[in-house]
């Protein structure tokens, strides 16, 4: 990764840009500090409005924005005039359409309020006009929502009015008030203040309320109709203006975007802009050529820097499948540049550790076929497929691991073990599992080496407690058990073990001052003594314990691969006390979901564990940012 | 149960942070400055407001700018606190933090249709920007109800942006709007809370309640003495909670002709109080009489109980009132007023 600065004319700046967007590989830093005597100023962005119209306009048509591979050929920058002349029309095409559809949607809606409240007076033979001009009463129609409904009657209770209701659904209540003349404003006053929403009746109503009725429905038919006919107008306008529009839309879409980079990427002074930006070295050599083949009055100048201060961004690239388990890598946190990515690890590390642990040939088939259903979109509710790439890797595992326990839906006794039955060889399995767990622990280890000598943090690489002294004390005791298990003896003398153990330990102890010694300082620390004493001796004691817990810690991976075998014999137990047969087939059914359930919950999250304690802990600070280079979008 | 399980955490960083908080000399030492540029500087160089300085230190100063950005760090302590929190504090705490979202919304509202001062958006909105669903660019270039409408579809204030449509287009005025956006906010957290353990629903009374009783006292105040609505309207415009003021003092007070007989009509002696001294006092702000009422509750409250949901709202809300008084302070010393008079503004200066 390198960082890059382009200094140029500012007449070139539009076409930088759009080399950069090109490109899509470059991420560009907003407001470096470095620029200071450069201003930050905003161009006004004229392709804005336009392109936001043509969106307006291609959602109203019911056009996609397709923008994934928009291509930048032909780019002849149109004038601002000849645009507004192509969307003009059209938007006032549409705009007229979309009135008299918003007419018509207050018309149904009238007249659906309308006949909520003439339907309760279907059966009274009066004309309503006469309502509409007593001498001493005014009648107001309305509705409102049910929340407001309820506080207009706790609150009205001063005027006399009289709040009638006559209809209501779950939201809405349709309501006739009554009030005096001479209190018809007041009514109304409060009537606003909850905004109530005021139905008038039809201006010429001779007719009694159930010819009310029927006109309205038939008018409301009337509305369905004209509603078909302005789809058919849509329809119209689409075939006619889809190509151009399609056209005029890329071309201010790439401008906009252009305008909106510039203004918030580029530093400017009176003749020449600026900018910083995060490239890959790869990609450099061609962008740099590009920009001094085309542009050769513009000044492109990039540099490696210092990762300690500059925190550039990690690209983090992986087949699809490795992909999805780095989704679970991202909750820990996302590689730092120069840090290895530990997706790679991490799937092949939960794969293998699933296998043991939930090691079932039939249930493992469900996962797999569950994922093959994920991955070809059998299953509406999840859209990710990355979910079914872990199934069908989760769910192989499984089943390889079914295979050499010889044991299919629970049942131990179908197929032969090919490598071992677990619960009979209680001991020897979890000493297998510890193994596997030492295994991790020591590619750890060396993952921090690679990781701290390659980022030249020396410091790191021979006194921490997972670097240099740490992984020889670890061997060492390791060895030293090993030894004394088999052959009831250490490897070398008692006093000379102890002293080794000794010195590895005082090193880690000693870890920041030796530290400092290698990068060519005083034989110090920055903090004060006393803080710096207390702090390492608790962080020793820590560290000596880590040793031992995190490799026990993975004796659970053989507890659960037993948890697992328990679990299936309960179930056929269960299945085996029914009489029918029917009856201890569904149990084995049930038992069987059940365990895929709450098993493939429980180890899903137990290996989690594992890999952020015990093995993330070790090499992997996930202090990282992700690389975002710009695009179109 | 589970308040023990929910609260040591989030309270114990509350706690850290709180001592953090300005103390009374602070107060006194800015208020002392002459510059806003110095006020900046001590700011910058003696409290926590440091990290949400450093963008804008080394360039001149503005007062709008510094103002800006101390209100952000106020609504960034959400996100903080978001890391804390079991997910229906969460849920809690994000609606709690709509109020700033909703002043922006009334700010865009009246900046959008009445005014149109230039930058005047940007130099004052704080929290709509961190909203996913707006895109904030387009917001602050809108020019009319429509195109507000058109940005803020997502939200779910929108249902009241169409609600009041009609009705803007036919009298230009925004009260309904304002008052409804308010009444929804204070409805929802009243929703929310409902789901609270008994003891936090205490706290959530003595802390939002006691707002909201003085909030619609002051209402009715400012109704009664400027505005001639009816009782009924009045009723209706009001945040339908109470707290220490029952429904039918709520209603007796929307029915007296003048505002000074309103103490009459309460019975909670604090209250009373506290409302005499705020009529009386022609000088001062009436508002910052109960602010400070709301202040001292919450100096007890603060350090009351540590497994339930005081600890946050108290500092949410001393911090929002610190704030307030800073910016207070900042505006006196750019208006150059006498020293004295600022502290007689301040919320933490006693009534």
């Amino acid at each position: 990764m390198k960082k890059f600065q382009i200094l140029g004319l500012k007449n070139k700046i539009d076409l930088i840009t759009e080399e950069i967007v090109k490109n899509s590989q470059i991420e560009l830093l907003k407001k470096e500090k470095i620029n200071k005597d450069f201003k930050y100023d905003q161009v006004e962005n004229f392709y804005k409005p336009y392109f936001n119209r043509l969106n307006k306009i291609m959602d109203s048509l019911n056009l996609d924005q397709e923008i994934k591979n928009i291509n930048f050929e032909q780019l002849n920058k149109f004038s601002l005039e000849e645009l507004e002349d192509f969307i003009n029309p059209i938007e006032k095409k549409i705009n007229k359409l979309e009135r008299i559809t918003k007419k018509l949607d207050d018309e149904e809606k009238r007249l659906n309020n309308l006949i909520r409240h003439v339907y309760v007076m279907r059966n009274i033979d009066i004309e309503l006009q006469s309502l509409k001009n007593l001498s001493y009463v005014t009648l107001i129609f309305g509705s409102l929502s049910q929340e407001r409904y309820k506080r207009l009657i706790e609150n009205v209770t001063e005027i006399p009015i009289l709040v009638l209701k006559v209809n209501e659904d779950q939201e809405r209540v349709w309501f006739f008030t009554f009030a005096k003349k001479n209190y018809q404003q007041k009514a109304l006053d409060i009537l606003n203040s909850v905004n109530f929403n005021r139905i008038e009746l039809p201006d010429r109503v001779k007719e009694q309320p159930k010819d009310i009725l029927n006109q309205s429905r038939h008018r409301l038919d009337k509305i369905e109709i004209i509603r078909d006919q302005i789809k058919l107008e849509f329809k119209k306008l689409k075939h006619r203006y889809q190509q151009h529009l399609f056209e005029y839309y890329r071309q201010a879409l790439i401008f906009n975007r252009i305008t909106d980079v510039n203004n918030s990427f580029y530093g400017k002074s009176d003749y020449f802009f600026i900018t910083t930006g995060w490239i890959s070295e790869e990609n450099e050599t061609e962008f740099e050529k590009l920009i001094s083949n085309k542009y050769p009055e513009v000044l492109y100048s990039s540099q490696e820097v210092e990762f300690a201060e500059e925190e550039p961004p990690t690209i983090i690239e992986n087949p699809d499948w490795i992909k999805s388990f780095s989704s679970l890598v991202k909750l820990y946190g996302l590689p730092k540049y120069g840090e290895i990515d530990p997706s790679l690890f991490f799937a092949l590390s939960y794969i293998l550790l699933f296998g043991i642990m939930f090691g079932d040939l039939g249930q493992g088939l469900i996962f797999v076929l569950l994922g093959l259903a994920v991955y070809k979109n059998k299953i509406k509710f999840i859209t990710d497929q990355g979910i079914g790439y872990i199934l069908i890797s989760l769910g192989s595992s499984s089943m390889l691991f079914g295979t050499f326990y010889g044991s299919i839906f629970g049942m131990e006794d179908l197929i032969p073990a090919l490598l071992i039955r677990p619960m009979e060889n209680i001991m020897v399995w979890l000493g297998f599992t510890v193994m596997i767990g030492i295994f991790l622990l020591i590619i750890s280890m060396i993952f921090n080496l690679f990781n701290s000598f390659k980022n030249k943090d020396y410091k790191e690489a021979f006194f921490s407690d997972s670097g240099l002294s740490g992984l020889i004390l670890y061997l060492f005791l390791l060895s030293n058990l090993a030894a004394y298990g088999l052959q009831n003896s250490l490897l070398i003398p008692l006093p000379l073990t102890l002293a080794v153990v000794i010195i590895l330990l005082l090193l880690i102890f000693f870890k920041e001052p030796l530290g400092n010694l290698l990068v060519g300082k005083k034989f110090s620390v920055d903090k004060k003594i006393s803080e710096y004493l207390l702090e390492s001796i608790f962080e020793l004691f820590d560290s000596a314990l880590g040793y031992l817990s995190n490799t026990l810690s993975f004796l659970r991976v053989g507890a659960f691969t037993l948890n697992h075998v328990g679990l299936s014999m309960a179930v056929i137990i269960l299945s085996e006390m029914v009489s029918n047969s029917a009856g201890s087939l569904l149990i084995l059914i049930a038992g069987n979901i059940v365990i895929m359930v709450l098993e493939g919950v429980v180890i899903g999250i137990q290996i989690l564990r594992l890999e952020f304690f015990e093995i993330f802990s070790k090499f992997y600070s996930g202090s990282g940012r992700e690389f975002k280079p710009l695009n179109i979008e | 149960m589970a308040a023990l399980f929910q609260y040591p955490a989030i309270n114990a960083k509350l706690k850290a942070l709180s001592s953090k908080m300005l103390k009374e000399e602070d107060f006194q030492n800015l208020i002392e400055l002459n510059s806003v540029q110095e006020a900046f500087n001590y700011l910058y160089d003696n409290t926590y407001y440091h990290k949400d300085l450093e963008d804008i230190s080394g360039q001149e100063i503005h007062r709008r700018q510094l103002e800006l950005n101390l209100k952000k760090s106020l609504v960034f302590s959400e996100d903080f606190l978001n890391k804390y929190l079991s997910s229906d504090l969460k849920n809690f705490v994000e609606h709690y933090f709509k109020k700033f979202e909703i002043e922006d919304l009334k700010i865009i509202l009246r900046t959008i249709l009445m005014e149109n001062e230039e930058d005047y958006l940007s130099d004052n909105l704080i929290y709509i920007d961190r909203n996913q669903k707006i895109n904030f660019n387009n917001l602050i270039q809108a020019s009319s109800y429509e195109e507000i409408q058109e940005v803020l579809k997502e939200l779910h204030y929108a249902e009241i942006l169409d609600e009041f449509s009609e009705q803007y287009q036919q009298n230009k005025n925004l009260f309904q709007i304002e008052m409804t956006l308010d009444f929804h906010y204070f409805s929802r957290l009243n929703d929310l809370a409902a789901e609270f353990s008994n003891k936090d629903q205490k706290y959530f009374n003595k802390i939002i309640g006691t707002q909201i009783d003085l909030l619609n006292i002051q209402w009715i105040y400012r109704i009664k003495k400027y505005y001639n609505l009816s009782s009924g309207e009045i009723l209706n415009y009001i945040i339908p909670f109470h707290f220490k003021i029952t429904r039918e003092e709520l209603r007796k007070m929307s029915q007296v002709d003048n505002p000074n007989n309103l103490v009459k009509q309460i019975s909670y002696a604090p209250y009373q109080r506290l409302l005499e001294k705020a009529v009386e006092d022609v000088n001062n702000i009436f508002e910052r009489f109960f602010l400070n009422y709301i202040f001292m509750q919450l100096q007890q409250i603060k350090s009351e109980s540590f497994f339930t949901i005081s600890n946050i709202l108290a500092y949410l809300y001393l911090r929002e009132y610190e704030l307030r008084d800073i910016i207070t302070i900042i505006e006196g010393i750019r208006y150059s007023l006498p020293d004295d008079r600022i502290k007689n503004f301040l919320i933490r200066k006693e009534v």
